[in-house]
């Protein structure tokens, strides 16, 4: 059930997104709907929760990370979670209702009930959470809603910076709690908490102090007690709710001090009685509530505008639930409950009232403000109304609030100076909020001048009312405990201060604190009376201490305080930005190359030259066994991989590729890797042919005498690269911890004839069979590119279509290729079935096959071949990839694994061995044939504009691999380089008028 | 022997980095080629050197290179190839709009020319 209230709370957001553009402002009446009947489904679960019965759900959310940490989702409804719950729903519920008015009248509410009650499914959430990473999980889930909630008036520059503050504090805030909780399930682990338990709160609990009291625990509860200040806007880290306040919407005002505040405490309560136990817990959440309550108070004496004043006021009353936090005790958790529901229902009343008040008088500015009674009776009674709660008069929640604040310090367990330092620290702070709300109340409603309004006033429309009336009425029902509260609420509240204080069995064991008015003329009401009195005195010289206040220096800033940082940051963001996206391909290889080298090389070095240098293998192993022949075909390679960088031709860097090429080929070959080396050989002579005809394409204007700029950088970089790679190579030699697949027996089935299998067939196996996948994968890769070069030489295609069936190739290879032809390509179909028998596979054969249709296209000319024919070349890629699957997927049919060999290969007489594995490979085959003649073709349709104009450096025909045209071996000066380019702009005829 | 062929890879690496980091087209598309030579060698190299027997020779002993160090290779070698295809027709496209074979050029050059 409890899943199912977050599911509809996501459920309702996306519905009234939708209806927000047809509904306007009715949808907001839809939207409340939802969180409604949440708040009645909840309150009818308080029977039964106070019977004892705490529902918990758990769903599996991580399976397994390792050593037996899996992590589930866990929802539970105790006492607290249900007290939260009901406020959370109520409130979001009431905004969510109202929220509709508040806005422009010329944009869709979608956005805004989207986000208010996406935060409320995530807060509802996050009281819920049973354990630690299902309330890490919607913590951050209330981020981006909180997000969009502040920055709904997204054409205003303050509100998206206000937004913008808001999601850096959360994220940072986040961070911490994170970081804070991992350590927490550290520390319980140290001391012998299972990994499940030790992320849950009952199990933390289980364990008692020893948790709180292990090394870690420290660490923890600093970053958690920050996360939660940053959160709760506790004073020196309030800047993003002022301005949050000060920008956003009223009800996204309402929405972050009365249903995200309980969120923040909800952590703090929840992991009140595991680490209640820790020394430095209590001391700190005193401090930082003592700071946040002062602070608050006395910045909000410091404002001019209402949002902003409202803000610091709430940073007060949450810096108070936070110093009693870390009272404990008995009457403290009560106390906590009593201030976080003024807090909400108080501040949640004014800010919606008072954002009326601005829509119509148009500023929100105390000094122009004054003397509304007359005109906005109502409004005035409401406001009044909460604000008297907010300053704990009696019969109100805020007087039960003050009573047990102080009947909390009198009962708490800290030692007598503490305890003898919080009573005059909580009497000033409940003074000046005093005056804060006073001030609030007096100078917007009556004060001595008359606001200057730009059209008469008119009460709020009735919904705007009935919604701060009802937060009015319930701070009132809920301050009279004996009269006008709900007995469940009482046993409820009482309940849930239970859990707080860890002691959730109360109903069956000791009594707890009742919330009591006039529990006899005791002397905390005599208390709450005479805290009264300093607050009545400081009100008498409120002018003259604002004054003074304000003429302090640090001037107006109150959400200032956090608007440089946020700046910093973003311009700090934007310069990175501009630093690592430069646009150009090389600055993101060079960024890549670095990291790659930055996080690697150290390790590489590390374990190189660090105590585990015995790792390398010895030199003596690295310089073994040297042939002359292999040393040769490698010194052949290693002369291409320097030709080639250093190249100052086409022609040169052509040589060079084609001496790696072939060289690695021999190499393969030399070292029993006959599969390899065939392939190689292939894919090198194909990669030369497309180069070739690719270099037609490319302009001669190019910079290879001469490239500008970072040539040494560039150099260290690669350098580097290259270095780290041999020391891989020699590092990885020395690793003996895997065993060849080559010396296993071959498998029956998968090889035609077992006993003649050399080690090298096992190639085609693995890849037809055991990889199968991955080879079909490479088909796909291949099939893909297709339509992607297609594309993009769309007019090559055209050119191929209509051009002269004739070829440039020498007369020799002309009359050769008839007889040459044939013989090649049975030779490809050949390595089909021998595919499972011996070297070669479809691939290889699809490789030669395709290297065969090349030469053709050199000699006869693109045009000739791609009229051979008739499928296109497209189509048919497609079919042998589609053949593929299809003998591929039988094995699903016969109730075997994807592409398993369900026919293993029988020797026919005269076909050789058939069966799933060969059909496979055939397909394989089409798919490299088609593929390669098709990139061929296209790029041998070379557009005229792009060919050199005169004709002959084309008529060395690159009928062998090596030449490239004569005009290329040059260097191009800067003479020649003005003659090219005349030349080429005298010779850019379209190719229609080339025919 | 495997102080050479790791020299013969660090170089394919270092050079094909150092092609790749080039304003040229033209090198961009060799250091491509080679970088896919290197990670071929590299692949191979992993499985351990074994020389056996050459190329088929029949009667020999069974043992030959590690299969499955090939079989990477190989898939590595073909994905090589179709990403050198993709990557000429990229720059072929664009060199052909620029009519430069500087790559910044490239980068600045109006893209709905290029489709002739």
């Amino acid at each position: 059930m409890l899943a199912l209230m977050l599911l509809a709370c996501l459920f309702a957001a996306l519905v009234s997104f939708v209806a927000g553009r047809s509904l306007r402002r009715a949808s907001g009446w839809l939207a409340a709907l939802v969180p409604l009947l949440l708040f009645g489904l909840l309150w009818q679960q308080i029977p039964p929760v106070l019977m004892g019965a705490t529902p918990v759900e758990t769903y599996r959310w991580v399976e397994d990370l390792g050593g037996g940490l899996a992590f589930d989702l866990v929802l539970q409804l105790d006492a607290l979670a249900l007290s939260l719950a009901l406020l959370v729903t109520g409130m979001g519920g009431l905004l969510a209702a109202c929220a509709g008015f508040y806005l422009a009248r010329n944009r869709s509410p979608g956005l805004f009930l989207l986000a208010l009650l996406g935060s409320i499914g995530a807060l509802l959430g996050l009281v819920l959470a049973g354990n630690l990473p299902t309330l890490l999980l919607f913590w951050h889930l209330a981020l981006p809603s909180a997000y969009l909630l502040v920055g709904h008036r997204s054409e205003e520059r303050h509100a998206q910076q206000s937004a913008m503050q808001v999601l850096i504090v959360g994220v940072g805030s986040g961070l911490a709690l994170l970081a804070g909780l991992l350590l927490l399930g550290q520390a319980a682990q140290s001391v012998g908490v299972g990994p499940p338990a030790a992320y849950s709160f009952a199990g933390l609990q289980a364990a008692g102090a020893s948790v709180a009291n292990a090394p870690l625990a420290g660490p923890a509860v600093i970053l958690v007690c920050l996360g939660c200040a940053g959160w709760l806007a506790l004073v020196p880290l309030h800047g993003w709710r002022a301005g949050a306040l000060a920008h956003a919407p009223a009800p996204a005002g309402a929405a972050l001090v009365a249903c995200i505040s309980p969120g923040g405490l909800a952590v703090l309560a929840r992991l009140h009685p595991i680490l209640s136990g820790s020394p430095i817990w209590g001391y700190l959440l005193l401090l930082l509530g003592s700071a946040g309550l002062l602070g608050g108070a006395v910045l909000a004496l410091r404002q001019r505008t209402i949002p902003m004043l409202l803000a610091c006021s709430a940073s007060s009353y949450a810096g108070l639930a936070v110093l009693l936090a870390g009272v404990g005790g008995d009457y403290a958790p009560l106390a906590l409950l009593m201030t976080l529901l003024t807090l909400a229902l108080s501040h949640g009343a004014l800010l919606l009232l008072l954002g009326t008040v601005a829509q119509q008088t148009g500023t929100d500015d105390l000094q122009q403000l004054g003397q509304l009674f007359a005109a906005l009776p109502i409004t005035t009674w409401l406001a009044t109304l909460a604000a008297l709660s907010l300053a704990g008069l009696p019969l109100f929640l805020g007087f039960v609030a003050r009573g047990l604040l102080f009947e909390a310090i009198f009962a708490s367990p800290l030692p007598e100076p503490v305890r003898a330092a919080l009573i005059p620290i909580c009497l000033i702070g409940g003074a000046l909020q005093m005056v804060v709300a006073w001030r609030l109340v007096y100078r917007t409603f009556f004060g001595t001048r008359p606001a200057r309004t730009l059209r008469p006033l008119r009460e709020a429309p009735a919904a705007l009312l009935i919604v701060p009336g009802l937060l009015v009425s319930w701070a009132l029902a809920l301050g009279l405990p004996e009269l006008g509260m709900p007995n469940a609420l009482r046993v409820l509240c009482r309940e849930a201060a239970l859990v707080i204080a860890g002691n959730p069995a109360g109903l069956a064991g000791a009594v707890g604190p009742e919330v009591a008015l006039l529990q006899g003329l005791g002397w905390p009401l005599i208390g709450s009376l005479v805290i009264m009195l300093p607050g009545l005195v400081l009100i008498y010289f409120e002018e003259r201490m604002v004054g003074l206040l304000a003429s302090m220096p640090g001037g107006q800033a109150a959400g200032g305080g956090a608007a440089p940082l946020v700046d910093g940051l973003q311009r700090g963001a934007a310069s990175l930005t501009g630093l690592l996206e430069r646009g150009h391909l090389r600055s993101y290889i060079a960024g890549a190359v670095m990291v790659w080298l930055g996080l690697v090389g150290p390790l590489f070095v590390a374990f190189a030259f660090g105590a585990n240098g015995a790792d390398l293998p010895p030199l003596a192993l690295l310089l073994e066994d040297i042939r002359v022949h292999e040393a040769l075909v490698i010194l052949v390679v290693v002369g291409g991989a320097i030709l080639t960088p250093g190249a100052r031709s086409r022609r040169e860097a052509l040589i060079g590729v084609v001496g790696v090429g072939v060289g690695l080929a021999l190499f393969f070959a030399l070292l029993s890797a006959p599969d390899l080396a065939l392939v190689q050989a292939l894919v090198s002579a194909i990669t030369v042919v497309l180069l070739l005809l690719a270099f037609a394409w490319l302009p001669r204007r190019c910079d290879w005498a001469a490239p500008r700029g970072g040539m040494l950088r560039d150099a260290l970089v690669a350098g580097g690269a290259g270095l780290l790679v041999a020391g891989l190579t020699v590092a990885a030699a020395g690793d003996q911890s895997f065993a060849s697949l080559a010396a296993l027996p071959p498998e029956p089935g998968l090889v035609a004839n077992p006993a003649a299998a050399p080690g090298s067939t096992r190639v085609a196996a693995i890849l037809a069979d055991h990889r199968a996948l991955d080879l079909l994968g490479v088909l796909a890769t291949l099939l893909a590119v297709l339509p992607a070069t297609r594309g993009l030489l769309q007019r090559g295609l055209e050119h191929l279509e209509r051009g002269p069936a004739s070829g440039r190739g020498s007369l020799l290879l002309h009359m050769a290729l008839p007889v040459l032809a044939p013989l090649l390509l049975v030779l490809s179909a050949s390595f089909l079935p021998g595919g499972q028998a011996g070297p070669g596979m479809g691939l290889g054969g699809g490789l030669l096959a395709a290297a065969t249709i090349l030469l053709y296209v050199l000699v006869a000319g693109p045009a000739a071949v791609q009229r051979m024919l008739p499928v296109g070349y497209l189509t048919m890629t497609a079919l042998g990839l589609l053949f593929a699957a299809v003998w591929g997927s039988l094995g699903l049919l016969a109730s075997q694994p994807a592409l398993a060999a369900v026919l293993p290969n029988q020797t026919v007489p005269g076909l050789g061995a058939i069966g799933t594995p060969l059909l496979f490979n055939l397909g394989a085959y089409v798919v490299v044939v088609g593929v390669a003649t098709n990139v061929a073709l296209l790029l041998a349709a070379a557009p005229a504009t792009a060919r050199p104009v005169p004709e002959p450096p084309e008529s060395s025909a690159p009928s062998t691999p090596l030449p490239p045209p004569a005009s290329d071996a040059h260097q191009p000066g800067p003479a020649a380089n003005g003659a090219r380019a005349a030349a080429l702009t005298a010779g850019q005829a379209p190719p229609q008028d080339e025919q | 022997m495997i102080l050479l062929v790791a020299l013969a890879t660090g170089l394919l690496f270092g050079g094909a980095i150092y092609l790749l980091l080039r304003r040229s087209a033209v090198r961009l598309l060799v250091g491509l080629v080679l970088l896919g030579n290197g990670a071929g060698l590299l692949l191979f190299t992993m499985g351990r050197l074994r020389r056996a027997r050459p190329l088929d020779e029949p009667g020999a002993p069974l043992v030959g290179a590690d299969p499955l160090a090939q079989a990477l290779a190989i898939s590595g070698v073909f994905l090589g190839l179709a990403l050198l295809v993709l990557v000429l027709a990229l720059i072929c496209h664009a060199a052909a709009a620029a009519e430069s074979d500087d790559m910044d050029q490239a980068d600045q050059a109006p893209v709905s020319d290029a489709g002739g």
